[in-house]
């Protein structure tokens, strides 16, 4: 099933294959979810996958020996820094693409992001209006959880959605608790008032 | 809108979100089995505890002493031995003459092996 190990022993013990299959099934736990929130952040599936294909290999080569407990906390860690790299890196690469006269019409119009498409409501599906209403109110909110700031998107999913502690979404952006339920209290604020145009 | 309606909100948007993340398509599955596949690849033999890479250091260390004693015995190869009869010979007065006169002693020798030849 898996490749032959490129350390000193090609034989994998059977320790290090129950560590592989558990690391495979805590991936295929969290990669759908990782791969989401890495989507709400660039805007783009496919920078999304590749953006995630190098965080798994960053995780695994990093924090494969540490205890399973703490792979969740240490994973997302892992894809938070990934995105605030992807934003720095966007960042800078407009800055440099706005000092040419001639590319800030076609170099903003190919780095721009996409605007995420958040599966608009099948019309060959005719539903009542209050489901309808209540799709729409849910797309509107996608779309503003979208538009949070980095770490104030990153805290909402991982303490709201992911169900990570205080302490473990902290050790996952690297901030201090404090800074995790400011960031929260400041991303429910956002998302009340996207709930409030609406209401 | 009351607190407790809110974090209905909050559930409802992590649903959705959940069922986005669930509905991905054939491709995009594939490309995460691929990447988790490689990942894997990469994957550290093993949890290396203290205790284990103590373990590892100690018999590294015994297999490397392993290795160099026997070379390390051949290089104490004993001396060839010395002939005692030689050796008093050089200590005597003779023998401190004959080292003083050793260029004759060697041209007579020369000599010898020129006449041998010759007759030879």
């Amino acid at each position: 099933m898996f490749p032959p190990l490129t350390r000193a022993s090609t034989e994998p013990t059977r320790e290090s294959l129950a560590i592989r299959r558990q690391l495979d099934a805590f991936l295929q736990s969290v990669e759908r979810r990782a791969l989401c929130m890495l989507e709400l952040g660039t805007r783009q599936r496919e920078e999304a996958l590749d953006l995630l294909q190098d965080c798994m290999l960053r995780f695994v080569k990093r924090y494969a020996d540490r205890p399973a407990a703490e792979w969740p906390p240490l994973f997302f860690r892992v894809v938070s820094n990934a995105m605030v790299d992807w934003q720095r890196r966007r960042s800078v690469r407009e800055k440099v693409l706005a000092l040419w006269p001639w590319s800030r019409v076609s170099g903003r119009a190919q780095h721009s992001p996409q605007p995420v498409e958040f599966d608009p409501p099948d019309a060959a599906s005719v539903r009542p209006d209050a489901v309808q209403q209540r799709d729409q109110l849910m797309d509107s909110i996608l779309k503003a959880l979208a538009g949070l700031p980095t770490r104030q998107r990153q805290t909402f999913l991982l303490r709201e959605w992911q169900g990570l502690s205080v302490a473990e979404a902290a050790l996952a952006l690297g901030i201090s608790e404090g800074s995790i339920k400011t960031h929260l209290s400041r991303a429910h604020a956002h998302l009340r008032e996207a709930l409030r145009d609406h209401v | 809108m009351s607190e407790r309606s809110r974090q209905l909100e909050w559930e409802t948007l992590c649903e959705r979100l959940e069922s986005r993340s669930s509905s991905l398509d054939a491709a995009t599955l594939d490309r995460l089995n691929a990447a988790r596949r490689q990942a894997l690849a990469h994957a550290v033999v093993g949890r290396r505890t203290p205790a284990r890479r103590w373990v590892a250091a100690t018999a590294f260390a015994g297999l490397a002493a392993l290795m160099f004693w026997p070379s390390a015995q051949e290089l104490r190869v004993p001396p060839a031995p010395v002939s005692l009869d030689a050796f008093s010979l050089l200590a005597s007065p003779d023998g401190v003459e004959m080292l003083e006169s050793l260029d004759f002693y060697l041209w007579v020798k020369s000599q010898e092996q020129a006449a041998d030849d010759r007759a030879g």
